[in-house]
């Protein structure tokens, strides 16, 4: 099982887990103890008739018991938080290094807001798994026993009623698991969906409104939360009946104990002392496994975020690790020293999984150092796919790219990317000022350096009018700005950083002739010396191409060398 | 009042539920105090070899407390978690509606991770606030009254101890842990949100922050968000541990006082020996009751985050407000016809987003008359989607009029105005559903045949009948299965089907080449004749049929 190797990764963890179940240990035979002297003082006051100074000395003693265990109980609980936190954190990193090696080419079947729901409080239910359900599984098994022992010890006759239902109540918890692991993991798969319709709906909450369909937006709202609760209820529903026969079985044991006892004490056969502890002791028979029972589910959940973990572990990464191809090393030293010559695709050809036509077929020219390339074609020609390919999104499935003469394998894409740079056709921004947006790949940037890159995307005038200038919050989404702006924004971005390449995808869309005669301007003065490969379908940009490349259903037709 | 008070009386229908599980929790401790003492009491008047018959009895007794606790516990559990849920969804719609008025003006404020929290997480920590704040003290303090009267019955002083030893744990430790943890568990519902807020804006922009080198904008600011939630779990861990050692403690403390009581009330000969095994149990058995309470401060603590994160967004004030039922008008005459001929005048509109601001629009004066096509030309940024956002009713205008037949739009009802005008703007959003499913927003009753009609009016239908699911294809978020090209024109159906009076493309075909372009602006402008479309863009079409042509420069309109 997956939890087990992964507490078997992280020694430090597998540390304060088992810290925190010995506590749990220490605690519960500190009570077998206190539970003993307990029968013992009142076997005191009532066969033996003692008075109270009799038995205070026994009464200090159960005191002091029970000042240990509080102390056990308070370092346990911090024990597992602290195992619990040290694993959040790892499986968290761990989990988002490895979805940012994948890359945006192999997220793109995933679902945004199921991933935020996996790293969020999928891993967050680590908690309830480490710090509830793994002692309470560890405890399950030994104090039992404890028990057993000692009232074997105390009362072997006891134990047979023991030795027949103890099993037993671990066989019906086995069975119950196996049905609740089904559900736990439907609901898991629920809560992704669920998140994503949410987030769908926020997003699309002004588009909902512009077509009067609110309303029924809110009746989804509430429906996708009813079935969620159903799929929650149909897991809480097993794991209550599973206390429910817990419990029955539990009690009509204690309750078998309390008649034989009674009987054998009747006849004499048994003293009250050891018959009233017995009887105390036996609840603590079958108070672990009831307890693991209620933490099963908790422990169910972890188990559903862990696998869905380790399934998006297994995507298969985009970046190769330099250390396991040492020729990689070299190339990306070169290229930093010796900057860049020239860019070659020979017979690339890539097909996306599920489409049984390919995107892109023998795909097949060469870009020489300060070329200025248009690429052009109808929609659905392969463009946005070339472009995924030239950012090194993704890999070619044949054929294959060539950067200084040398194959692109070899290359780490993180070194290719400070080589060239991107002006999407939809860009992201993320949560901080314009300034911040624009030096996103420049963070240490000087003002200087950023008010120049918005002078070069002729993004100086707008950004000055906002109310802030440099300084304005942009939300998520560009907070009001219109699609030129957001452009322009892009190139910036894209013109701080400075790179031999740049790679504009359909960059001029959304600009107005002037102010794309503006940009084309201030890009080609920018790109003096430079290689430039443009994805475009308007005039002014391909005029100042020296070379057209044309695409048509993933083939170049024309362009060709 | 209270954040929480606020959504549990929005929502209401609680009080009997909240009555009937506490009541069941009721009978479940009610049960266990009469479990433990049964037992205690058979064993010891066996011990004094009593006559069978009474004995009979009492085990009849403790199989029926046995019996009574494990089913009422069950119902207690069951019929719990299933009011809860219900309530869950309400306050789920609740808050749906309530930040419905806020898009998109305010809500383009807030991240949508965030709002995400807060429709999910939020909400369903506020599950804690029904099961474990509410239900728990009614509960409690009527298990203790059982525990403590029966005390009493042996003596008064024994009903008193165990009162005291019980407030000590039921409301002293709970007070102080809430106090202790009060802003580590706010501090946690914020942190949550932030996480969820990173990842989302991080995932969806994953592109560029690779593209740029900057995957620490996700993994870092996850990892830090990650971080700083430690000290408050650390704290709250260490609150939980130090409530759950005190009550263990408490709980033993009462029962060896109780016994100690005890033990001098038998040897004084005002009890029977025979009692004594029952009051240490009687006294465990009560702290049954009072053990959840200790965790209340936590879940409170955290409802009350919650809460405040939910009142505050559906408190805030919209932007556009539904005209008082006095002042409101409406276009439709008496027939039910549907509306189509609508002209439309704006006098003197002047328009700034924010106080402090400039100016977006300036005195902006124009007629469309019922029918026409217009195109709106300008550079970016000069002011032309404005127009659409305020058509719309997305933001309030305040200088100036917008009339259509005469009528003044913001005395419409904020239905009927959408009713009037469609819009295709860049920032729509297409559904991650189907391209039905999302076709049909704009008509809920269209057929296949039309939706395929609608589709061929922009040069999408072959397209659609050449998908391996045809109309069954899935968009993607936000439509990102589909090209820049395809995405506008599947926009563009969605928003013909409606029929709207007037509908709005703002830079709606841009990502087209221009034959394409043209193409598409000729099969809307058929499906449209009659109806008034007016165009957005940053360069007019090379197209005959214009109507009107106007020019946008610096917030102001001017004909050409």
């Amino acid at each position: 099982m997956w939890p087990r190797s992964l507490l078997a990764e992280h020694p430090q963890v597998r540390r304060w887990v088992g810290i925190s179940i010995l506590l749990g240990l220490f605690a519960a035979g500190i009570l077998v103890a206190w539970t003993i002297l307990l029968a013992g003082v009142i076997n005191d006051g009532f066969i033996k008739e003692q008075t109270l100074s009799g038995v205070l000395p026994t009464l200090v003693l159960m005191a002091a018991l029970l000042l240990l265990r509080a102390v056990c109980i308070w370092l346990a609980e911090n024990s597992s938080q602290h195992a619990s936190g040290l694993l959040r954190r790892k499986v968290r990193s761990d989990s988002l290094a490895h979805l940012i090696a994948v890359g945006p080419a192999g997220l793109s079947a995933e679902r945004t807001a199921e991933l935020t729901s996996t790293l969020g409080q999928g891993v967050d239910s680590l908690d309830a798994y480490l710090s509830r359900f793994l002692p309470s599984a560890a405890l399950a098994v030994i104090v039992p026993a404890g028990v057993f022992v000692t009232i074997g010890i105390l009362d072997p006759w006891t134990t047979l009623i023991l030795l027949f239902t103890g099993p037993m109540l671990i066989l019906l918890l086995a069975v119950i698991g196996s049905r609740t692991r089904s559900l736990t993991q439907r609901r898991f798969e629920e809560l992704g969906w669920l998140s994503s319709f949410y987030l769908d709906m926020i997003q699309g909450l002004a588009t909902l409104k512009a077509f009067g369909r609110a309303d029924e937006g809110a009746e989804m709202v509430e429906q996708v939360s009813r079935r969620y609760g159903e799929a929650t209820m149909d897991v809480l529903r097993t794991a209550f009946q599973t206390s429910l026969m817990m419990e029955w079985a539990a009690t009509a044991a204690t309750a078998l104990v309390a008649v034989q006892i009674s009987f054998r004490l009747i006849r004499g056969d048994l003293s009250f002392d050891l018959a009233l502890a017995v009887l105390m002791l036996t609840p603590e028979f079958f108070a672990p496994l009831r307890r693991l029972a209620i933490e099963y589910h908790a422990g169910q959940e972890g188990n559903a975020a862990l696998e869905r973990i380790t399934e998006l572990n297994a995507l298969p990464p985009q970046t190769r690790s330099v250390t396991t191809e040492g020729q990689g090393m070299r190339s990306s030293l070169e290229l930093s020293s010796l900057g860049f010559s020239s860019l070659e695709l020979s017979s690339v050809g890539f097909t996306y999984g599920g489409s049984d036509s390919p995107a892109l077929e023998q795909v097949s020219f060469v870009i020489e150092q300060g070329q200025t390339v248009a690429l052009i074609g109808p929609s659905g020609a392969g463009k946005s796919t070339l472009a995924k390919l030239l950012m090194q999104f993704m890999q070619p499935d044949q054929g294959q790219i060539l950067i200084n003469g040398q194959p692109a394998q070899n290359l780490q894409p993180s070194d290719w990317r400070r080589i060239i740079s991107w002006v999407p056709q939809q860009p992201a921004f993320f949560a901080g000022t314009v300034a911040q947006n624009i030096a996103l790949g420049r963070p240490d940037a000087s003002i200087e350096q950023i008010h120049e890159a918005a002078r070069v995307a002729s993004a100086q005038g707008f950004i000055e009018a906002l109310p802030e200038g440099f300084n304005t919050l942009l939300g998520e989404n560009g907070l009001r700005l219109s699609g030129g702006q957001r452009q322009r924004l892009a190139i910036a971005r894209a013109a701080i950083m400075n790179t031999p390449v740049v790679l504009l995808d359909e960059f001029t869309a959304h600009l107005d002739e002037d102010t794309e005669a503006q940009v084309v301007a201030a890009m080609s003065a920018l790109m003096q010396g430079r290689t430039a490969v443009v994805i475009a379908h308007r005039a002014a940009t391909i005029a100042s191409a020296q070379r057209v490349i044309t695409l048509d259903r993933g083939r170049v037709i024309q362009g060709q060398q | 009042m209270s954040s929480t008070r606020r959504v549990i009386s929005a929502v209401g229908g609680y009080r009997w539920w909240v009555a009937v599980t506490a009541l069941l929790s009721f009978i479940t401790l009610g049960a266990g105090i009469g479990l433990l003492a049964m037992s205690a009491f058979l064993i010891s008047k066996s011990a004094l070899v009593d006559t069978t018959i009474t004995l009979a009895l009492i085990i009849l007794g403790v199989r029926v407390f046995a019996m009574t606790r494990a089913v009422s516990r069950y119902a207690e559990r069951y019929v719990g978690h299933l009011g809860t849920f219900r309530i869950l969804n309400r306050i789920r719609m609740w808050f749906f509606r309530g930040i419905e008025p806020l898009a998109p003006a305010v809500l383009m404020q807030h991240r949508s991770g965030d709002l995400l929290t807060r429709i999910l997480a939020d909400i369903d920590t506020l599950q804690d606030l029904y099961l474990r704040v509410l239900v728990p003290p009614v509960a409690a303090a009527l298990a203790v009254s059982l525990g403590c009267i029966l005390l009493s019955g042996f003596s008064p002083w024994l009903g008193i101890a165990l009162f005291v030893f019980v407030c000590l744990c039921g409301i002293a430790i709970p007070l102080a842990m809430h106090r202790l943890t009060l802003s580590s568990s706010s501090s946690l519902v914020q942190e949550q949100a932030n996480l969820n807020a990173t990842l989302v804006e991080g995932i969806t922009g994953i592109a560029d922050l690779v593209a740029f080198g900057r995957e620490d904008l996700l993994l870092g600011r996850a990892e830090h968000i990650t971080a700083a939630q430690e000290p408050a779990r650390k704290q709250l861990a260490q609150a939980r541990g130090i409530a759950a050692g005190l009550t263990a403690l408490l709980v033993g403390l009462a029962a060896l006082t109780v016994l100690g009581f005890g033990v001098s009330l038998v040897s004084g000969g005002s009890l029977e020996g025979v009692y004594l095994a029952i009051l240490p149990l009687i006294a465990i058995a009560t702290f049954e009751a009072v053990g959840p309470l200790s965790a209340a401060y936590e879940h409170l603590g955290r409802s009350r985050a919650a809460a405040t994160r939910l009142v505050e967004l559906v408190d805030t004030p919209a932007s556009v407000a539904e005209p008082s039922p006095s002042a409101k008008l409406t276009l439709q005459d008496n027939t039910s016809a549907a509306l189509t001929v609508v002209d439309l005048t704006v006098t003197d509109l002047s328009f700034r987003y924010a106080e402090g601001e400039s100016l977006v629009l300036q005195n902006v004066t124009v007629q469309v008359p019922a029918g026409s096509f217009a195109v709106i030309t300008g550079p970016s940024g000069s002011g032309k989607s404005t127009l659409s956002n305020l058509l719309l009713r997305f933001w309030e205008y305040s200088k100036g009029s917008i009339q259509l037949n005469g009528c003044e739009l913001n005395r419409l009802g904020l239905d009927e105005a959408r009713s009037v005008v469609a819009l295709v703007a860049q920032h729509d959003h297409l559904f991650d559903t189907t391209l039905r499913d999302n076709l049909l927003l704009g008509d809920s009753r269209a057929d296949d045949e039309r939706l395929f009609e609608a589709c061929d009016a922009v040069c999408l239908g072959d397209w659609v009948r050449a998908l391996p699911a045809g109309l069954e294809e899935r968009a993607g978020e936000n439509g990102n299965r589909l090209s820049g090209g395809e995405r506008q024109r599947v926009m563009i159906a969605r928003a013909l089907l409606t029929e709207a009076p007037i509908l709005i493309l703002d830079e709606a075909t841009e990502h087209l080449d221009e034959e394409m372009q043209l193409d598409v602006l000729r099969g809307i402008l058929r499906w449209r004749s009659g109806l008034t479309t007016i165009m957005i863009t940053h360069e007019a079409p090379n197209i005959s049929g214009i109507d009107l042509r106007l020019q946008c420069s610096k917030g102001t309109l001017s004909e050409i």
